[in-house]
């Protein structure tokens, strides 16, 4: 075993498999906690109180997000500096999903920016999360959440990260099981591409529920579907709010 | 390629133009600055791109009237087998011998046909470029199967039909550029390409070239290796060989997967 | 460098070339290989049926002799007969050779190698790759000679054209000048012994089934400065070929074989939809005339009726072209048995054969003939060798099918030794530095300058035009001698008129006329030996057909031709033919069967051996329809190789 890995291959490597993990399974952990909206605030809240609870959080956080996370999108965005798209010459699926994943990529790299500066770090002015981020916060999270969301342009643009981040997601979870060598035929690409994309539809459709349930009870489903907001809502004390 | 048996009448030139524009793109000389060119030639049945260069190289008048140089092509073999006539035609990468007019008049429509050398190797002049590297890339995976000597050693080893077929497939790249020239990835040369690694794949799967299958791979794992492939898979559509270019990428990428990235596990 | 190893010169990088310099290289010795385009993209590529080698895996008693015996009748007793011989003993070998650098040949269930029957001879003796064996045996060449070129024993020179060899004052060639195409650089080479692999001259016939690369240029020059020039006028006609504005391309025999009818409209002038044309007025003319073979013929005669024909000014549309009918027969039947050839036409052609009449002509396709060697690939010059397509040495009067690849092969394999072998024991002297290379490259460089200069009003394109229709309206199928006589005044007239070209790039960066020119000079030249070859031999052998002289006459020209250059025409002499093994017999197909090789292979009696060899047979089309149709079923029933036809069907969709 003598074969000489340059530094591209490995950070290419490193690329890849920082998308899915921790990247990607991150993200089904975070959607998972969003949806617990739909149960309502308290449900909410004492999910975002449980974060707070994760032992070496500091660390978690550090290393299971924040690293990966700019890895991945500073090379990503070098990356896609390399790409010469050419969708409408060669006008084939596939290349648009390679143009499409940059895209996505450069979409997520500003959204998330938005994202974390302003429900981590509570550091976007004039917004309602500004010096009283999420994040920290975990008996208020719900109403921070709600009262941005009630601005309609933010809340598309997070349904718009949502649906951006579930397509890179899905379709790097195909390029990583292509690009490993895992699925190698035409026909099992198809297939895998098939499962890729109902996930991607499956995680755009979670999480737009999730954005939806901070300003409608149980989302865009039908409340009997959230039969438990009721009593949440009751047992629940009223959130001390600051100003 | 129609497998079916009933006759599906092709889309014809039913009314075709009096003249045909050929719009060309010059350029004298490396590095200098490219320009273009219209030539106008009178339709005649059965033409390709090729002839109608030949047409315009024995008397270089544009259609303008002005008395300008030959336009300079490379073509060998036309019959799609030497890959040397590889030019950009209508946009689209493929070899000029096989370019029939009457075809690209039906599927682009108007009069005026379109050609460009290839983008992405240097432009010699006009629509002749440099494949060079494509060769070099052919050194840098050891694309050959190591032979003792050529003298009389017998037979070489036995092999299944279906590898020999698949082997067959690969063995048939002729170097055209199609797929790096398709490649959205590949530029300034940053990335060795389908074709190499094609043969790459092509001799790893011999059984005595899968003896010095590392030093295969090694070419493939350098700066410019198979990590750079993006999955576009344009490669494969513009083959014009038909070649599974995907599917030596991937199998190739298992190879190192199994080899490389945890080949130190094996240590 | 020079001063320890030798280095030897090689031009020409196709399956010959490259088959020398591996065993160049393999020996420690220097190689600079001079191609005009990339190796990879050499004529060789363009072969499809296989590689002959009589392995006798399928326990036919088929023997190397046989293989000898067939090859000598094939090409009319005019070969000599020992290097023939020598080939053949060495087919098995090459073909395990090429096995174990990886070519992809088509195996049996057992996994060994698959060989196929080839041109009507009861013996399996053609291996074979998929469709297109040319293409991986170079291919496969190739990779072992870019081992040999990171090793620092090969040096490449891709888009080089050579101009001329460096003779010193006893013609010993010490070299040779090429041209850079793309600078218009010239270089000389110093090499202790020069192989040329150059292939054939089909250019010479303006269009043919060859390479656009194929003008036989830097046999023409080394035959001007003395190289002699062997059986020129022996020039090999494929029956059926498609004529395009570019080139000629094959259309295999097999149309043919599955019921495939030839015929013109009986009006000359009838300009109507093949489709429409009623039966009655049709002209079936290989039925008319032939009534027990019809379509079915051999393949020279067909290919002379054809000719004829058109000739007569009957061809469809005035053209030179008749109907290869097949759209009598159901479309699947075609598609299963044919589909892959069928493809080809529609491809380059865009009418679907199935449902419309192929338009067809007989194309120049091989050339038998070429520089004179002895049986160690010497020419005359010393220190000049050949092989491959360039040189005469193995096929007499007539190329068998499947025996090109493995006369190049084992051209290479011979010259290669040989030229080290002479480098070995040549004397050097001071001819690296007396200053013969500057000499000659000064030569050349004023030709150039004075191609350059010139104001003139001639066209050298349309030069080259009526030297292609004049050669193939009257040197190539059927010969006249009146009309060989016309063509040899035309070509003194075409030489006259090229001294007055003016060539139309005033750009000379990478351009085309010049070369041209210069391959068109040379051109000219070996066209005259072509013709005047055929003028004096009065009779007919092989592909050589003179109807005032019908038959084969032994007595007067079992001799191989010679020509040699002056500067008024070229001189021919004759060489008796070493035919020492084979006793010559008369080439009888008529009858359907030759009668067997009365040899001193015990075996053949016994085994029959009685293979039918006719005139014309050659590489490609009986390999094409074999295989493809047999790959094309397979892979659409997708039993092994699913992939390509997934993706063959998505391709399809969009």
């Amino acid at each position: 075993m003598s074969i000489k890995l340059s530094k591209t291959f490995l950070l290419r490597k490193l690329h890849q498999i920082t998308g899915i993990v921790p990247l990607g399974a991150f993200f089904f952990v975070h959607i998972f906690t969003n949806s617990k909206a739909m149960s309502g605030e308290k449900a909410f809240n004492d999910a975002v109180g449980d974060i707070h609870h994760i032992p070496y959080l500091l660390f978690v956080e550090v290393f299971g997000i924040f690293l990966p996370l700019i890895f991945h999108s500073i090379y990503g965005i070098f990356i896609s500096a390399e790409a010469r798209p050419n969708g409408f010459d060669y006008n084939y699926g596939r290349n648009w999903f390679y143009i499409f994943q940059r895209a996505t990529g450069i979409f997520l790299f500003f959204f998330l920016l938005f994202h974390i500066l302003n429900l981590r770090f509570g550091a976007i002015p004039g917004l309602e999360s500004y010096g009283n981020p999420v994040a920290g916060n975990a008996t208020q999270a719900f109403d921070i959440v709600q009262a941005e969301f009630r601005n309609a342009g933010i809340l598309l643009f997070y349904i718009l990260g949502v649906a951006a981040t579930a397509w890179h997601l899905a379709y790097g979870i195909w390029l990583f099981a292509v690009d490993w060598g895992i699925v190698i035929g035409e026909k099992a690409q198809k297939y895998a591409l098939y499962a890729c994309i109902a996930l991607a539809a499956g995680l755009f459709a979670v999480g737009t529920n999730a954005a939806f349930a901070f300003v409608r009870p149980c989302g865009l489903l039908p409340q009997a579907f959230c039969s438990e907001l009721e009593e949440n809502k009751i047992t629940q004390p009223n959130a001390p709010r600051r100003f | 390629m129609s497998n079916s048996n009933e006759f599906k009448e092709k889309k014809r030139l039913t009314n075709p133009p009096q003249t045909v524009d050929i719009k060309i793109q010059r350029r004298d000389k490396l590095g200098e600055n490219a320009y273009w060119e219209t030539f106008t030639i009178p339709y005649r049945r059965n033409l390709n791109v090729i002839s109608v260069l030949m047409d315009i190289r024995k008397t270089p008048v544009t259609k303008e009237g002005k008395q300008t140089t030959p336009p300079v092509w490379d073509m060998s073999c036309l019959e799609q087998v030497c890959g040397i006539c590889t030019m950009v035609i209508n946009g689209r990468v493929r070899q000029s011998c096989s370019a029939l007019i009457d075809d690209l008049l039906v599927s682009d429509g108007g009069n005026t046909i379109t050609l460009e050398p290839m983008s992405k190797f240097p432009n010699v002049r006009d629509l002749k470029v440099d494949r060079t590297r494509m060769f070099e890339h052919l050194k840098q995976v050891n694309a050959w199967i190591e032979l003792d000597g050529t003298h009389d050693l017998g037979p070489g080893p036995t092999m299944s039909q279906e590898t020999a077929q698949e082997r067959y497939a690969y063995s048939r790249c002729m170097t055209c550029g199609c797929c790096l020239e398709a490649c959205p990835q590949y530029h300034d040369d940053n990335y060795i390409g389908p074709q190499a690694i094609a043969q790459a794949r092509y001799q790893n799967m011999h059984p005595t070239g899968k003896i010095t299958i590392d030093e295969r791979l090694e070419g493939l794992t350098q700066e410019d290796g198979i990590t750079n492939c993006g999955n576009a898979q344009n490669c494969i559509q513009v083959c014009p060989m038909g070649i599974p270019l995907t599917r030596a990428i991937y199998e190739t990428n298992r190879d190192i997967t199994v080899n490389a990235l945890f080949g130190w596990l094996r240590k | 460098m020079a001063s320890n190893g030798l280095k030897i010169a090689i031009v020409g990088g196709g399956l010959a070339g490259l088959a020398a310099a591996l065993k160049v290289a393999e020996a420690g010795h220097e190689v600079d290989l001079i191609s005009v385009v990339p190796v990879k993209r050499s004529h060789s590529v363009c072969a499809q049926g296989g590689i002959n080698g009589a392995v006798n895996t399928k326990g036919e008693g088929d023997s190397p002799w046989k293989h000898f015996d067939d090859t000598v009748y094939g090409g009319d007793f005019l070969a000599n007969q020992p290097p023939v011989q020598k080939m053949c003993e060495m087919a098995p070998q090459i073909i395990y050779l090429f096995d174990r650098m990886g070519v992809p040949f088509s195996r049996t269930r057992e996994g060994l190698l698959d060989f196929r029957r080839f041109g009507g001879t009861l013996h399996h003796r053609t291996a074979f790759a998929g469709a297109s064996t040319g293409q991986q045996l170079l291919y496969a060449l190739d990779e072992q000679v870019r081992r040999f070129e990171t090793e620092g024993k090969v040096n490449k020179y891709e888009g080089w054209e050579m101009l001329s060899l460096v003779l010193d004052d006893h013609q010993v060639c010490r070299g040779l000048v090429a041209m850079n195409l793309q600078t218009l650089e010239l270089k000389a080479f110093y090499a202790d012994a020069v192989i040329m692999a150059t292939g054939g001259p089909g250019m010479i016939f303006g269009k043919s089934t060859n390479s656009m690369t194929c003008t036989g240029s830097a046999v023409s020059a080394a035959y001007q400065q003395g190289a002699k020039y062997a059986n020129g006028e022996f020039i090999q006609v494929h029956p059926t070929s498609i004529p395009g504005e570019d080139k000629l391309r094959l259309m295999s025999e097999s149309a043919r074989g599955e019921g495939g009818r030839v015929w013109v409209p009986r009006n000359p002038g009838d300009n109507r939809n093949p489709k429409d044309i009623p039966e009655t007025e049709r002209r079936y003319f290989l039925e008319e005339k032939y009534p027990a073979y019809g379509n079915l013929v051999p393949r020279d005669i067909a290919t002379r009726e054809i000719f004829q024909v058109c000739l007569e000014g009957s061809g469809v549309g005035g053209e030179n072209q008749v109907y290869l009918d097949l759209t009598h027969i159901d479309a699947g039947t075609l598609t299963r048995k044919l589909g892959a050839i069928l493809e080809i036409y529609e491809m380059f052609v865009g009418d679907d054969p199935r449902h419309v009449p192929m338009r067809i002509f007989p194309g120049v396709h091989y050339s038998m003939g070429g520089l004179w060697v002895d049986f160690e690939q010497r020419t005359n010059i010393p220190g000049l060798f050949a092989a491959g397509e360039c040189d005469y040495s193995i096929h007499g009067a007539n190329r068998l099918g499947a025996n090109s690849l493995v006369s190049c092969v084992y051209g290479g394999f011979v010259a290669a030794p040989s030229a080290i072998e002479y480098a070995k024991n040549v004397e050097r002297k001071n001819t690296e530095t007396n200053g013969i290379h500057a000499a000659e490259l000064r030569r050349q460089q004023e030709i150039n300058s004075q191609i350059i200069k010139n104001e003139g009003s001639e066209n050298q394109y349309k030069i080259h035009d009526e030297m292609g229709k004049w050669m193939t309206d009257n040197v190539t199928v059927v010969r006249y001698n009146d009309r060989l006589k016309a063509t040899d005044e035309k070509l003194v007239e075409l030489q006259d008129r090229f001294k007055r070209i003016s060539i139309n790039d005033s750009n000379l960066w990478a351009t085309q006329a010049l070369p041209h020119a210069r391959q068109l000079w040379n051109m000219l030249q070996l066209a005259r030996v072509i013709t005047l070859g055929a003028l004096n031999r009065d009779e007919s052998r092989g592909a050589h057909y003179k109807p005032d002289f019908p038959d084969r006459n032994d007595e007067d020209f079992l001799k191989t031709t010679i020509a040699e250059w002056s500067a008024e025409a070229p001189v021919l002499s004759y060489e008796a033919v070493e035919v020492g093994l084979i006793e010559p017999r008369k080439r009888d197909y008529t009858k359907g069967k030759a009668k067997a090789a009365v040899t001193n292979d015990s075996t053949a009696e016994k085994g029959g051996a009685a293979q039918i060899q006719q005139p014309g047979s050659e590489l490609k089309p009986q390999g094409r329809e074999e295989t493809w149709v047999k790959e094309g079923r397979k892979i659409q029933e997708g039993e092994s190789f699913k992939e390509l036809n997934d993706k063959e069907r998505e391709r399809g969709e969009q």
